[in-house]
C-alpha cells in the first residue's frame, strides 16, 4: 500500500513539474516548481524502487499516468490541442505502457523458462 | 530542430533511468550522480523542444511513451530482465498511439 501511495506522489509531483516547465516559457519564475517538482519526484521514486516495486512497473504506471494529466491539464491550462485523433493516441499509448509494465509483472513472477529443461527436449535426447 | 531536441530528451531520459536501475540494485552513489545529470539535461532539452514551439501534451507523450519502450528493450539488454510477447505488443501499441499524437496535433 505504501509503495502505491509513493508512486502516486511522484505521479502528483511530476506532472506539477512538467506543467510547471510549460508555465516557464511566460514566467521564468516557474523554474523554482520545476526544479523542485523534479527532485521531489525523483527522490520519491527512487522510495518506490527500495519500497519493493520493480523498475519497470514503477516506471510504466508514472509514464501512463503522466502523459494522460498532462495532455488534459496543458489542455485545460494552455490552451494547447487536444483533438480526437490525439486522445486515441493518447489512449493507445496508456494501453501499450500497462501491456509493457503488465507483461514484466506476470514474467518476472513466473518461474524463467530456462532453468528446467522442457518434457519435449528431455523426450529428444532420450533413448528410443 | 525542436523533433532533434525531443530525440535528445528522450535517448539521455533512458540513459538517466538505467542509471537508476543500477543504483536500485545497490551498485553505488556514482549511478545516482548519472541519474541526476541525465534527467537534468534531459528536461533541459524537453524545455528547448517547448521553446521551439512544441505542444505540451504532444512532447511529454511523446517522450515519456518512447522512453518506456526503449528503457524495456534496454533493461532486457543490459539486466537481462524478461521481453514478453505482451511486452512486445505494448511497444507496439506506443507506436502506433505516439504516431497518432503527432498526426493528430499536427495541422
Amino acid at each position: 500500500m505504501r509503495k502505491w501511495l509513493l508512486l502516486s506522489t511522484a505521479i502528483l509531483l511530476e506532472v506539477t513539474a512538467t506543467l510547471s516547465l510549460r508555465g516557464a516559457l511566460d514566467h521564468p519564475a516557474f523554474y523554482v516548481l520545476v526544479a523542485l517538482g523534479y527532485v521531489g519526484s525523483l527522490t520519491v521514486l527512487a522510495l518506490v524502487l527500495r519500497a519493493g516495486l520493480a523498475l519497470g512497473v514503477a516506471y510504466g504506471i508514472w509514464g501512463a499516468s503522466g502523459v494522460a494529466l498532462t495532455a488534459i491539464l496543458a489542455a485545460l491550462f494552455f490552451g494547447d490541442p487536444l483533438t480526437g485523433v490525439m486522445g486515441i493516441g493518447i489512449a493507445l499509448v496508456i494501453g501499450g505502457v500497462l501491456c509493457v509494465e503488465l507483461g514484466a509483472q506476470s514474467a518476472r513472477s513466473a518461474p524463467p523458462a530456462q532453468s528446467a529443461p522442457s518434457p519435449r527436449s528431455r523426450d529428444e535426447g532420450a533413448p528410443s | 530542430m525542436t523533433w532533434a531536441y525531443l530525440g535528445a530528451a528522450i535517448l539521455i531520459e533512458v540513459a538517466g533511468t538505467l542509471c537508476l536501475g543500477m543504483a536500485s540494485r545497490g551498485r553505488g552513489k556514482r549511478w545516482l550522480a548519472g541519474t541526476v545529470t541525465g534527467y537534468l539535461a534531459a528536461f533541459t532539452f524537453l524545455s528547448l523542444a517547448l521553446n521551439g514551439g512544441m505542444a505540451l501534451g504532444v512532447a511529454y507523450g511523446i517522450w515519456a511513451a518512447a522512453g518506456v519502450a526503449l528503457t524495456a528493450v534496454a533493461t532486457r539488454v543490459l539486466f537481462g530482465e524478461p521481453l514478453t510477447k505482451v511486452m512486445g505488443a505494448g511497444i507496439g501499441l506506443i507506436a502506433v498511439g505516439v504516431l497518432c499524437i503527432e498526426l493528430g496535433a499536427g495541422h
